[in-house]
């Protein structure tokens, strides 16, 4: 729906022809040109929109002076020509409703909550607060900054308030936004009428030991996270067991984060958290709060699947705090060269959109899509901004005729004390945020964003979590985020208590994005996508099998929530047959022991990661930064540009075993990009390929995948005009991905139909996105803990991994009579039972996904159901066959999966 | 099946790191949106097989409906990767215990107090220990630490503990697989062991041992372990509470009565002279205990947890032979140990040792027993030595002599007894110019017993790390009081 509000009605008015249209927005966007109305400028009685909206002041009305910011903002933007304003979607301010505080709530803590919150909850607050005194599990999914937390810390602190012998576990995904509620709640606590102390403390691997004993013995609540609970709480429960027997509530705070493979592992902590708590007689509430996705609450009983057993599960997801206007911008760089259809690059618009902000003393959060991106905008915004600042001065006091004080100036005017002011200046103001910073940097740029000081900060996802950062007035995404849900909580950033917000979508020039500004009604028309869990897998099952029967014997009749117990039988019995627990028969049955040597939690990595980060050093011994261990050959290789907030650094040696980088600071007018190649090989466990002739028929399979990825050299790119200037090489390990997999040949018919080599590798890899995607979706993990490539020949050979970046070397062996071959993998070390899952679904995964990617609502093949690769096909379809490419396209890919299914079908 | 086995190098890209940030890569750049069909199914109806079928097909049981059948194809179809093949066959579970079996053995073995006719432990390693009598284990405990008012009991002042355990970390799976407990009966030490042969049976072990300490012999004996304050003892206790033997924070058998951990006071007396503070190494330099045939603490669990699941392997029960053995050594060396620290505490050889034991006695809140310790040390300061005397003496023995001066008079001066303690300090400060611990207690003495500022002054000053303010201070009350300037020898002297 799109509501317009009278300020922005001349804008949404000439900017909605180009709303319609399907395809690159008309060159004829030029209608939009219109210099600004003359009774634009100052009219703040008939601008102001008439909803009253809560919480605001009467003073000075920054509401107009925002929205006229935003105004003067976007029509610079358009005016300078370099994106065309695709859509502008208009979300009206919306009044708040109102609850009241529970009858029963503590007089004192009410005090509390009045001082820190205002004088009554909002309507979802104070149905979340009823729902748990009711004894109601809860999810709350409501959009960014509603006052989810009130809805947990009351609860826990009105508990405690009552029966100090009560507890409650608060888990955060990240110790960064543990830190910051465990602030948030002490805030709450000191605003008590000087009643009884409620000790809140942070439990997670930074925590000292004197600390965590006293977090353990005296601590009401605790703010923990998923990994800490799997190896430092739960393998120790008995340390824990008088916090454990007064266990009243589970917090679970931005549930949406734990999805895929990694919230299936979650999903088996928090199973083992109820029965560890059941051993103690406690039987918690669980109160959780998602950003807003698809499926809260199926997402919260699938991850604590003792719920739907209880049927209680209560959810929130009607927002009813108050929100001022939301602008919605889609901008797409434009067409700089009409015959290769080549788009302006959208960082540089990124840039450029950015400073218009800037310029209007607009506090900007800026997404960019990855940790590159964000050095380079800092540094851009950073000139940008000194350019801005020192061009000021120099407008105001022309010196006509002075030549000698100009040459003073230097060759642009200006005096270089007046650039370094201007420069410091600009390095204050604008700040680069992402994974890497060492947490104290991290907490001073939130610090500095919190207290206004920084105006823009470039970020990666780092920020979309609900670190308290205060409010920004606009966002920018740099790229399409990916998702919808992604998307909303980004763009939710913006927008302080009841003033206008807005967020600008810069689309970047891949098919997906394009997507997204051809179709209407993508984002704006379809819910938030769901986030998918799925706790028995057994492969991530078993494990945590093991480690609940080392907290506690697991007897018979004993099993997991969710699970029946024939079956954790049936698992128990696997188990100790092949030695992982010792089982002894009892009275009652059965009882299953892990009682040798350290947890087996130890081995059990939640999030799939295996090696140490390396640690960026410079020249006095500091650590600057981490890096993840397998981007260090991408990042810390000699000779490579290590940025850290838009600050250069020259790699001047790695040391490989110690995990270390040693860097120094250089003036550096380039960066440096490491070029890198995935060669992926399925090796069969069960029969050698050596000295067997090939099957008269491509096969299919499981096996294991072997993956390497090398980085042969990297290249140096000028800053600003993106050249390469030169290239080097890289010396290093090459870095090896052992997992599962699963494989399926095309069949020599099919592709015989598809007559040249392209033709066959790109349908080949338009089904593999789709099959890809369709596996995730039935196995109920995220798309990216899956890979898919397409390899030529046989199954055992090394192929290259067909990516749309590295297409040639394939083709090139499809020529010389190899066969495409799908290989699906899984992509965390050692497999995860996905790949080889979706094999055994058999014929009837294609025929899901025959039925996805020909149901899909798109007229012939979109990167939604054919990958990024779509236009790919359309240069080749186009430049070769010609006629409907599209049809065509779609049909190929639709032969294959029919072919691959057909095949599947014979081999039952 | 890979049980985190982790083969690999390398992360997936997309996973987020440990900070949990799920940072787009450039090569997700170009990821796609999600693919949903145009209906959306729930997850409970995603067209997967049901858990049953599921872990059938993952942990290769037969299921109900046949497995798809293996086709002729060279290569495999559909079946899932089988497991890595067992390390070991093992029978799925142990036969159902005979009806005496009760999960676990109390075994008792004496050793009699004189050292002879003992029973061969390890190649006769206690044979020529120094086991104590019931009297003189309570007099070396009573050295160690101060007992309860009413003294222990004298038929068996103490139980010396000693776990085996399946781990070391004191986690949810550390099991004391052996309880090794020995005190006094007549005139042997008698050595008790309870061992685990069921694991299901750790809460009726535990409930016995707890009886035995808890039953009338036993119910005010001291603890005496080693080690035992930051292991053996919050084992069992979490061991008690997770068995339901005691309510979470309740006091357990161990507790109520005294505890000696013995690592305490070995590392007081030879940290820095042993080449490390274990039993093992110590029980060999003080006891001459010499093992034959030992197992190795870490080997331990390993070689239990293959007893308990093939226990009729020979191989596996001659090692629990030997871990028993190991415990029955460990207890005994326990007691001698015991005796050993008692007589070092009370009869100090030699200076360093005498200085050590002072200290231990000083830390343990014992000033009396300390000072009576370091007399003959005190003595041979006395009369002040001059350089000269100390001049025979090695630099190590000056230091520690040194020390010596500075604790007693440290212990002086919180009895009361100021120009003791300064004419020691003084002498520390004759003997080791600038000794920072001496000029500052001097000095301080000078200024605030002695209200003389002049001579406070010119020995602060000496030090090589001087306070700054005291040196402030003591300048301007020299100069308000106008006193003449002292040099630092005499003001030595006014110190006595």
């Amino acid at each position: 729906m799109i509501e317009q509000i009278p300020s922005f009605s001349r804008a949404a008015a000439l900017l909605h022809g180009a709303d319609v249209g399907r395809g690159p927005a008309p060159a004829g966007t030029g209608e939009a040109e219109v210099s600004p109305p003359s009774n634009d400028g100052d009219s703040p009685s008939g601008a102001a929109p008439s909803t009253p909206i809560d919480g605001v002041g009467g003073v000075a009305d920054p509401r107009h002076d925002t929205d006229s910011k935003f105004r003067a903002a976007l029509t610079a933007i358009d005016d300078a020509g370099v994106v065309d304003i695709v859509r502008v979607h208009e979300q009206p301010a919306r009044a708040g409703a109102f609850g009241d505080w529970p009858a029963a709530m503590d007089p004192r803590l009410r005090q509390a909550l009045t001082a820190r919150f205002g004088p009554r909850p909002y309507a979802h607050q104070a149905e979340a607060l009823e729902a748990v005194d009711a004894g109601r599990d809860i999810v709350l999914a409501t959009s960014t900054a509603s006052g989810k937390s009130l809805c947990f810390q009351a609860p826990i602190v009105a508990a405690t308030l009552a029966d100090p012998s009560t507890r409650a576990l608060m888990m955060f995904p990240t110790k960064a936004l543990a830190r910051d509620q465990v602030e948030s709640l002490r805030g709450l606590v000191d605003a008590l009428p000087n009643g009884p102390t409620v000790g809140v403390g942070p439990y997670d691997g930074d925590t000292p030991p004197d600390q965590r004993r006293a977090a353990r013995s005296r601590a009401h609540a605790i703010a923990t996270n998923p990994d800490m609970l799997h190896r430092g709480i739960l393998p120790h429960h008995e340390r824990w067991a008088t916090f454990l027997a007064g266990l009243r509530y589970i917090v679970l705070d931005e549930l949406h984060t734990y999805r895929g493979l990694f919230g299936s592992h979650v999903a088996n902590v928090l199973r083992r958290l109820w029965r560890v708590c059941a051993h103690y007689g406690a039987r918690p509430q669980v109160i959780a709060c998602s950003a807003t996705i698809g499926n809260p609450g199926e997402l919260a009983e699938r991850l604590c699947p003792w719920i739907p057993g209880r049927g209680s599960l209560h959810v929130i997801d009607r927002d009813t705090a108050p929100a001022g206007a939301r602008t919605f911008v889609v901008a797409n760089p434009r067409v700089v060269d009409e015959t290769t259809g080549v788009r302006r690059d959208y960082l540089k618009v990124t840039r450029a959109v950015a400073s218009q902000l800037m310029n209007r003393d607009v506090t900007t959060l800026v997404f960019c899509r990855t940790r590159k991106n964000v050095e380079l905008l800092t540094r851009y915004l950073r000139d940008d901004d000194a350019s801005h600042r020192v061009a000021g001065p120099a407008a105001r006091a022309p010196s006509p005729q002075g030549r000698g004080i100009e040459e003073l100036r230097g060759v642009d005017g200006v005096r270089p004390c007046d650039r370094v002011a201007a420069q410091r200046a600009a390095a204050k103001a604008i700040r680069g945020y992402r994974g890497g910073y060492l947490p104290d940097r991290r907490r001073e740029i939130e610090r500095a964003l919190r207290e206004g000081e920084a105006k823009i900060v470039a970020s990666t996802n780092a920020l979309e979590l609900g670190m308290d950062i205060g409010g920004v007035d606009a966002v920018v995404l740099s790229g399409y985020p990916g998702t919808r849900a992604a998307t909303l909580q980004r763009a939710g950033r913006a927008g302080r208590r009841g003033r206008p917000a807005m967020a600008i979508c810069v689309l970047s020039s891949t098919p997906l994005d394009q997507f997204v500004a051809n179709e209407p009604g993508f984002l704006f028309g379809q819910a938030p996508e769901q986030a998918r869990v799925d706790p028995d897998n057994p492969e991530v099952f078993l494990p945590h099998l093991r480690c609940a029967a080392h907290e506690l014997p697991m007897k018979t009749g004993d099993t997991l929530p969710g699970i029946a117990a024939e079956d954790t039988a049936m698992a128990l019995g696997y188990l100790a047959e092949h030695g992982s627990l010792h089982a002894e028969s009892v009275a009652e049955g059965e009882s299953h022991f892990h009682a040798l040597g350290p947890s087996p939690a130890e081995g059990i990595d939640l999030r799939g990661s295996v090696e140490e980060n390396f640690a960026v050093i410079d020249p006095t011994g500091d650590i600057l930064a981490e890096v993840d261990f397998e981007d260090a050959p991408l990042y810390l290789h000699p000779g490579a540009i290590y940025t850290i907030e838009g600050r250069p650094h020259e790699v001047l040696a790695l040391d490989w075993e110690a995990r270390k980088a040693s860097v120094k600071r250089v003036t550096a007018d380039y960066y440096t990009e490491a070029v890198s190649k995935l060669r992926v090989r399925v090796v069969d466990p069960e029969s050698s390929l050596e000295g067997v002739a090939p099957p008269a028929e491509p096969a299919s399979g499981t096996g294991y995948a072997h993956l390497v990825r090398k980085v042969p050299g990297f290249k140096k790119i000028r800053l600003g005009t993106h050249e390469n200037i030169g290239f080097g090489p890289v010396a290093l390990p090459d870095l090896e991905l052992h997992t599962t997999a699963a494989f399926w040949g095309l069949p020599h018919e099919a592709a015989s139909q598809l007559t040249s080599p392209e033709r066959r590798a790109t349908a080949a890899l338009a089904a593999a996105h789709a099959i890809q995607h369709v596996a995730a979706m039935m196995l109920m993990c995220d798309v990216g803990d899956l890979g898919h490539a397409v390899t030529a020949g046989h199954p055992g050979a090394w192929g290259m991994a067909l990516t749309p970046q590295r297409r040639p070397g394939v083709i090139a062996e499809m020529d010389a009579g190899g066969v495409p071959h799908i290989v699906l993998y899984d992509r965390t070390p050692g497999g995860a039972g996905l790949a080889t899952a979706a094999h055994a679904l058999g014929p009837d995964f294609f025929q899901r996904v025959v039925g996805v990617v020909a149901g899909c609502a798109c007229a012939g093949g979109c990167p939604t159901c054919m990958g990024p690769q779509a236009d790919a096909a359309e240069s080749y379809a186009s430049g070769g066959a010609g006629g409907s490419s599209a049809a065509v396209r779609r049909q190929d890919v639709l032969d294959v999966l029919r072919a691959l299914g057909g095949a599947q079908e014979r081999a039952l | 099946m890979n049980f985190g086995t982790r083969l690999s190098l390398m992360r997936p890209a997309a996973r987020t790191s440990t900070q949990a940030e799920a940072d787009a890569r450039p090569s997700d750049a170009t990821a796609a949106p999600t693919l949903e069909p145009p209906t959306r199914p729930t997850q409970r109806d995603s067209g997967l097989p049901s858990f049953s079928q599921r872990l059938r097909a993952a942990t290769g049981r037969a299921a109900e409906p046949a497995p798809p059948a293996a086709a002729s194809d060279p290569i495999r179809t559909s079946a899932p990767i089988p497991p890595p093949a067992p390390r070991r066959a093992l029978v799925a579970s142990k036969p159902a215990p005979a009806s005496a079996d009760k999960g676990f053995v109390h075994a008792q073995l004496a050793l009699p107090l004189e050292a002879v006719a003992r029973p061969n432990l390890l190649g006769g390693a206690v044979d020529s220990v120094r086991i104590p009598d019931a009297v003189a284990l309570a007099e070396s405990l009573d050295a160690v630490a101060t007992l309860p008012p009413d003294g222990l009991p004298s038929h068996c002042p103490a139980v010396l503990l000693d776990l085996e355990t399946t781990g070391l970390s004191r986690d949810a799976g550390c099991v004391p697989f052996m309880v090794g407990l020995a005190w006094h009966e007549g005139s042997a030490l008698v050595v008790h062991q309870w061992i685990l042969s069921r694991l299901s049976s750790e809460a009726a072990m535990l409930r016995e041992v707890a009886a035995v300490l808890r039953g009338p012999y036993l119910s005010r004996a001291a603890i005496v372990t080693y080690n035992g304050a930051s292991f053996d003892i919050p084992l069992l206790r979490t061991r008690f509470v997770r068995h339901r033997l005691a309510r979470p924070g309740a006091p357990t058998a161990v507790d109520g009565r005294p505890h000696f951990d013995l690592l305490v006071a070995a590392r007081r007396l030879w940290k820095g002279r042993a080449p490390d503070c274990r039993l093992s190494t110590l029980e060999r330099l003080q006891l001459s205990v010499q093992r034959r045939g030992d197992i190795h603490g870490s080997e331990i669990a390993e070689v239990y947890w293959r007893w308990i699941r093939e226990p009729t392997d020979p191989w596996a029960q001659a090692q629990l032979d030997t871990i028993k053995a190991h415990n029955q050594v460990d207890l005994v060396s326990l007691a001698g140990l015991a005796a050993a620290i008692g007589t070092r505490l009370t009869r100090p050889r030699g200076l360093v040792e005498i200085f050590r034991a002072a200290d231990h006695h000083a830390r343990q809140q014992r000033p009396t027993r300390a000072l009576t310790i370091l007399r003959p040390a005190l003595d041979a300061l006395n009369p002040t030595p001059s350089p000269r005397s100390g001049a025979r003496q090695t630099p190590q023995t000056i230091q520690t002599l040194q020390s010596v001066a500075l604790l007693a008079a440290d212990l002086l001066r919180k009895a009361g007894e100021h120009d003791r303690a300064a004419s020691l300090w003084a002498w520390v400060c004759r003997g080791n110019p600038g000794d920072p611990d001496a000029h500052d207690r001097l000095a301080k003495h000078l200024e605030h017993r002695l209200r003389d500022p002049s001579a406070a002054l010119s020995v602060a000053a000496r030090s090589i790390s001087p306070c700054p303010r005291r040196l402030a201070r003591l300048t301007r009350k020299v100069e308000a009081s106008g006193a003449a300037p002292v040099t630092f020898h005499a003001a030595l002297a006014r110190s006595g």
